[in-house]
């Protein structure tokens, strides 16, 4: 079946957003189609998201999820799937909520991270500025 | 004399009209930066898979 969703790349990619579905205020601004999403006010922002990676090939099941600010990976959003080995069809949705320090200008992106042909079925990012 | 205390009188109210009106403009704008600063901020996006 023709996969044509939001984002076709396998593996190691930043995840495209194709539906803005709530936009309040100034501070946070996204085209939708684009993976990058720009902050247009310092202050104190909290960010959840769910990452949906799916393998339909034999072999080993793992993937994971960083948020990244200016293309820097930040670490300590690292967040790993099991790793499960001779799979035959596998499905998980890594979540995480994190509270960041972000400047005026920075471009933020949520990342899917493998060596395994996992394909990022579906995503969503919540972003509040709480300060 | 009486025309001296007449254009006192004015200048005085006139000085608290004048500050009467800058305080209606303090609060104002004051009432308008707590409106904007508490405007809720929120982004959500959702990426799909398209068949």
């Amino acid at each position: 079946m023709q996969d044509n969703g939001d984002n076709t790349q396998l593996g190691t990619t930043s995840i495209k957003f194709s539906q803005n579905s709530i936009v309040e205020g100034n501070a946070l601004s996204h085209t939708e189609g684009s993976d990058e999403i720009q902050v247009n006010e310092t202050g104190i922002y909290q960010v959840s998201y769910q990452l949906y990676g799916v393998q339909d090939v034999t072999g080993t099941f793992n993937f994971n999820a960083i948020l990244s600010v200016n293309n820097q990976p930040l670490q300590d959003t690292f967040n790993e799937s099991p790793v499960i080995r001779n799979s035959t069809s596998n499905r998980m949705t890594l979540t995480s909520t994190v509270i960041l320090q972000l400047q005026a200008g920075d471009i933020l992106k949520l990342n899917g991270v493998s060596i395994e042909d996992i394909s990022y079925n579906n995503a969503r990012i919540d972003i509040e500025k709480i300060g | 004399m009486c025309c001296e205390d007449n254009i006192f009188k004015l200048v005085k109210q006139l000085i608290f009209f004048i500050i009467f009106i800058l305080i209606i403009t303090l609060i104002i704008v004051y009432i308008n930066v707590q409106n904007t600063q508490n405007q809720p901020n929120i982004l959500v996006a959702i990426a799909r898979q398209r068949r």
